[in-house]
């Protein structure tokens, strides 16, 4: 086969619309006629080849065993997949020269986890099983194509290359507003796949190639592999009583013509395209050459979203939040699997203008690899910004990295050997760029010299392996003004020389001066000041701080990367004039009951707040709690059960009474102790958790400890839970008629396992006959019915 | 050149009102006890919902093909099981199988605002009424159809159905529009539905 990085490469055009054509009808598993109609299949990689492609794709698209079995239980992979290759290779070898053949993957068919519910080790073993069957049926290279989904496409570029030798190039498909359903742009898909080590990477399906043209410049910019594209003859349309593609051969031949001379060296087609699509191609690219291609060297990390990238002077802001040293609320979340706390902070820190965020579950007591990887996916799910992996163990690392959706930064890797030669081989292999922290077996240097030394051995290591230079990064370590305070000097003139002699990138850990000191808001802004003015590029730092802040939106405005200052100018009011008061729900004009209890009745957070701190004089948070918090809340409950009440007015008290409540547990050495735990679960097949979170809130107000499963939770884990903790009552959601079945399953497994538990459940679908059905003591209609079942339960 | 017709409707989720009131009213709270800080949440609920979202629409159009008393799509290998379908159908020659969309922004917007329970639920209720507006705009911009939207799960048309007609319409590749195995449809705030022709 040709080498795509010298000369061009040309594909086939469209299957599915051949077939179509054809007389496949809708509805029946396109793949299934490599078996039961091999010549037809045949016959149209034979026109292709015949037309002038260098290369046919096995009819093997949808060959995975999630989307066989939707259509046809009864076909196999690798029956299909094998029989698939073959059709392709009989027809290459009857075109009389080098014609290779391709291995087709498309997606699953299915959106992975966590918005989905498709892990992504189960994704990974589906498209591995394609792999393996093509490869052993005699495939020339991979194609993983008409990917939305950057996760998913990974996974199956992991698939390819950890399952056979093959060259893999790999294609996503992107709408009108120029992003994939997901979000994902051209340059974070190219960025991701380039660094990941796809053979060729790029664009198919999405749009026509007038529309696509845009979106491949994008690609060519950032790809540093060869870059392929497929587009569409453009959408199917109606014109009078027919369906028409927009655009002729000729048009399409031309665009491509187009792509070829700005770089693109792999053309073909995709949907509504056909052998004269194919043969026009051919005809442009024979007796041309590739247009030359100096992809550019640059620092860049990508997200879900898009990009991150150091040009020039730019600088980039990390946010430190999500890291559990010294943060006792997220200490809490994270021992209770309490996501959704993590997650609001990766969206507070984004709100706040950070470019990245560090995330770190380094607790003793957790499973960290397990933990890492998790909160990877959750924030990767609802953020778009890249992320930091932070780390001092190599399998948390690399268990995250491996899920990561875009290209990670890792820190850390440091000068110590056994960091080098465990940390390096990950950043390598996952197409991470990795901070280097300047401290080896001597600790650190107390020297810039010294430092200087160690972050050019992690250089040259890295450059060793194959890490590109520009991936590289080096903190060059805060030590605490109170403690070392020569030090501080040394790491500001560690950074200059680093970024001069080195010519790398450096992040620094900026608030670590101040510990100790008063102030430190103050220490910390005038010392990242001072790092910017040593060649810092990335601080790490609380981007909700405002102070910090400050400092970067001036520094941006300095360096040049907020052109015109407009970004400054912008914020400045809110730098000049004291924050304003956040901006509350306009005040009830009903006339509320005034007091702790009228309060909460009526909803108002800031006046029960209030209320509870002025009764902290004179009573103990328990008598609060009990003598005033809870009562108020079982006066919600009955007046919503009688009808008085709706639910955004009881879901308004219940976010009262937690002001109310986070307030006292906030009381130092206060004795706020549960009443009992219970657990929650939405059951495994549905992923609706608002009802079971609005459920916890009650709970959690009610004073009981609830450990919340989740959603989509397989009835084992409910199982092990239930009897780790000892938990007296289990709540179980389902929302959807398909899923009550798996609340049945979970009941009886708990009864199996002997777990000492009483059950509720609710959702939608349920009522108190289904709810005896699937064998549970309590059906709960709204949340303030399960509180009621609690009081139940534990006042007995 | 396949025989049907078809279409892609992009929906302008500007064009799309949903009222806070109305959003109270589906949260359960009648009209008299609608206070002016509610409503604001429903307000601000109905915004984020609104950027949220990318609505879309798909659409195909199909001859109904009779065999007795079985009922199925011209063309396809796809049956409309059961009698309800039939009853719904009656006297039309053909129908209109689509599918509408919020797309998954709208998945990741819910996810990010779970550790807050009240804005979720309002996001969430938001987003419902969102989804059902789509569709009737969809409607519009479709061929003429002579009956209301009838959608799997509803009467005898069994749920299991929404994997073929997704399947019909490319959904997957064109929406984004996948099934989970338990046959939920991702991104949740989704319809397909069938409507009757003439």
């Amino acid at each position: 086969m040709k080498d795509c990085r010298s000369s061009f490469v040309l594909f086939d055009g469209a299957m599915g619309t051949m077939l179509q054509a054809r007389g496949l009808r809708g509805g029946e598993v396109p793949e299934a006629l490599n078996l039961t109609h091999p010549d037809v299949v045949r016959a149209i990689h034979a026109e292709y080849a015949a037309a002038g492609a260098d290369v046919i794709t096995a009819n093997t698209f949808g060959a995975n065993r999630r989307k066989l079995a939707e259509g046809d239980a009864s076909l196999s992979v690798e029956a299909v997949v094998s029989a698939g290759v073959k059709l392709a290779r009989e027809a290459a070898d009857r075109a009389g020269r080098d014609v290779a053949v391709a291995l087709d993957i498309g997606p699953s068919g299915a959106l992975l986890e966590p918005l989905g519910t498709l892990s992504f080790d189960d994704a990974y073993d589906l498209f591995a099983e394609v792999v393996r069957a093509g490869a052993a049926a005699g495939a020339d290279l991979v194609l993983i194509e008409t990917m939305a989904d950057l996760l998913e496409a990974k996974a199956a570029l992991l698939a390819a290359k950890e399952n056979c030798d093959l060259p893999v190039f790999v294609t996503m498909t992107f709408s009108a507003d120029g992003r994939t359903f997901l979000g994902t742009d051209p340059a974070a898909a190219a960025v991701t796949l380039s660094s990941l080590g796809a053979d060729a990477i790029g664009l198919n399906c999405s749009l026509g190639p007038v529309e696509a043209l845009p979106l491949v410049r994008k690609i060519l910019d950032y790809a540093t592999v060869p870059v392929m594209v497929q587009p569409n003859a453009g959408l199917p349309r109606i014109e009078g009583e027919k369906t028409v593609y927009d655009i002729t051969p000729e048009a399409f031949v031309e665009t491509c013509s187009a792509m070829a001379a700005e770089g693109v060296t792999v053309l073909g087609g995709c949907c509504g395209t056909s052998p004269a699509f194919i043969r026009g191609l051919r005809q442009m690219l024979d007796g041309r050459a590739p247009a030359p291609r100096t992809p550019v060297r640059r620092t860049v990390f990508a997200g879900t979203g898009g990009v991150v990238e150091l040009a020039g002077a730019n600088i980039a802001v990390i946010g430190e939040r999500i890291n559990p040293t010294g943060k006792k609320k997220l200490k809490e979340a994270l021992r209770n699997h309490d996501d959704a706390y993590v997650v609001s902070e990766a969206i507070a820190q984004q709100e706040a203008g950070a470019d990245i965020l560090d995330v770190n579950a380094g607790l003793p007591e957790l499973d960290e690899p397990a933990v890492l990887r998790r909160l990877v996916g959750a924030i990767q799910a609802v953020s778009p910004l890249p992320l930091q992996i932070d780390s001092s163990d190599p399998a948390a690392i690399e268990a995250a990295v491996r899920v990561y959706c875009g290209k990670p930064i890792i820190n850390s890797v440091n000068g110590k050997e056994e960091s080098l030669v465990a940390v390096l081989p990950i950043a390598r292999r996952y197409g991470a760029a990795v901070v280097g922290l300047t401290l080896d077996e001597g600790g650190i240097p107390d020297t810039a010299e010294g430092r200087l030394a160690i972050a050019r051995r992690i250089l040259d290591r890295a450059l060793a392996l194959g890490i590109p230079r520009e991936d590289v990064l080096i903190d060059c370590l805060v030590l605490t003004a109170s403690t070392n305070q020569a030090q501080v000097r040394e790491t500001l003139r560690a950074v200059s020389m680093v970024k001069r002699e080195l010519g790398l990138r450096t992040v620094l850990g900026v608030s670590n001066v101040s510990f100790g000191l008063p102030a430190r808001e103050t220490l910390n802004a005038t010392f990242l000041s001072a790092a910017f003015g040593a060649g810092l590029d990335m601080p790490i730092l609380n981007p909700l701080a405002a102070p910090y802040r400050n400092a970067v939106a001036a520094y941006r405005v300095i360096c040049g990367q907020d052109a015109g200052a407009a970004a400054f100018i912008e914020a400045a009011p809110a730098m000049v004039t004291a924050a304003a008061p956040a901006a509350n729900a306009p005040a009830a004009a009903d006339a509320a009951p005034e007091g702790l209890a009228g309060y909460i009745l009526s909803g108002r957070k800031k006046e029960t707040a209030e209320a509870v701190r002025t009764m902290l004089a004179d009573l103990p948070p328990m008598e609060i709690i009990n003598g005033h918090l809870i009562p108020a809340l079982d006066e919600v409950g009955v007046r919503f059960a009688q009808g008085k009440l709706f639910l955004p007015q009881l879901m308004a008290s219940a976010d009262a009474a937690k002001a109310g409540f986070e307030l006292l547990r906030a009381v130092p050495n206060a004795e706020t102790e549960t009443r009992g735990e219970i657990l929650l679960a939405t059951v495994k097949g549905d992923i609706h958790d608002i009802g079971k979170n609005i459920v916890r809130m009650l709970l959690e107000n009610y004073g009981y400890g609830v450990i919340d499963l989740g959603r989509d939770v397989p009835p084992e884990e409910i199982v092990a839970a239930a009897l780790a903790h000892r938990v007296k009552l289990v709540g179980l959601s389902a929302l959807m008629t398909t899923t009550v079945g798996a609340m049945k399953e979970t009941i009886d497994a708990l009864r199996a396992a002997g777990a000492d538990c009483r059950v509720m459940v609710g959702g939608a679908v349920l009522t108190p006959e289904y709810a005896k059905l699937v064998g549970a003591d309590f059906y709960a209609a709204d949340a303030a019915e399960a509180a009621r079942i609690a009081g139940e339960v534990f006042d007995a | 050149m396949e025989k049907s017709l078809r279409g892609l409707i992009p929906i302008d989720p500007n064009s799309l009102t949903v009222a806070p009131e109305a959003l109270l009213q589906a949260m359960g709270c009648p009209a008299a006890a609608q206070t002016a800080p509610l409503r604001h949440l429903a307000e601000e609920a109905v915004r984020g919902a609104g950027r949220a979202a990318a609505p879309q629409a798909l659409w195909r159009k199909f001859e109904l093909v009779r065999e007795g008393d079985a009922l199925s799509l011209g063309g396809t290998a796809v049956a409309l099981p059961g009698g309800d379908i039939a009853a719904h159908l009656r006297g039309c020659g053909s129908c209109i199988v689509f599918a509408v969309t919020l797309g998954l922004g709208t998945e990741r917007y819910l996810a990010g605002l779970a550790a807050d329970p009240a804005a979720a639920l309002y996001a969430d209720t938001a987003c419902s009424l969102l989804i059902e507006e789509a569709a009737d705009y969809a409607e519009g911009e479709m061929p003429r159809h002579t009956t209301w939207r009838y959608s799997p799960g509803y009467g005898d048309l069994p749920l299991t159905l929404q994997g073929k007609l997704l399947s019909l319409l490319d959904a997957p590749r064109r929406l984004g529009l996948t099934l989970t195995d338990s046959g939920l449809m991702l991104p949740r705030k989704s319809i397909t539905a069938i409507v009757g022709c003439a």
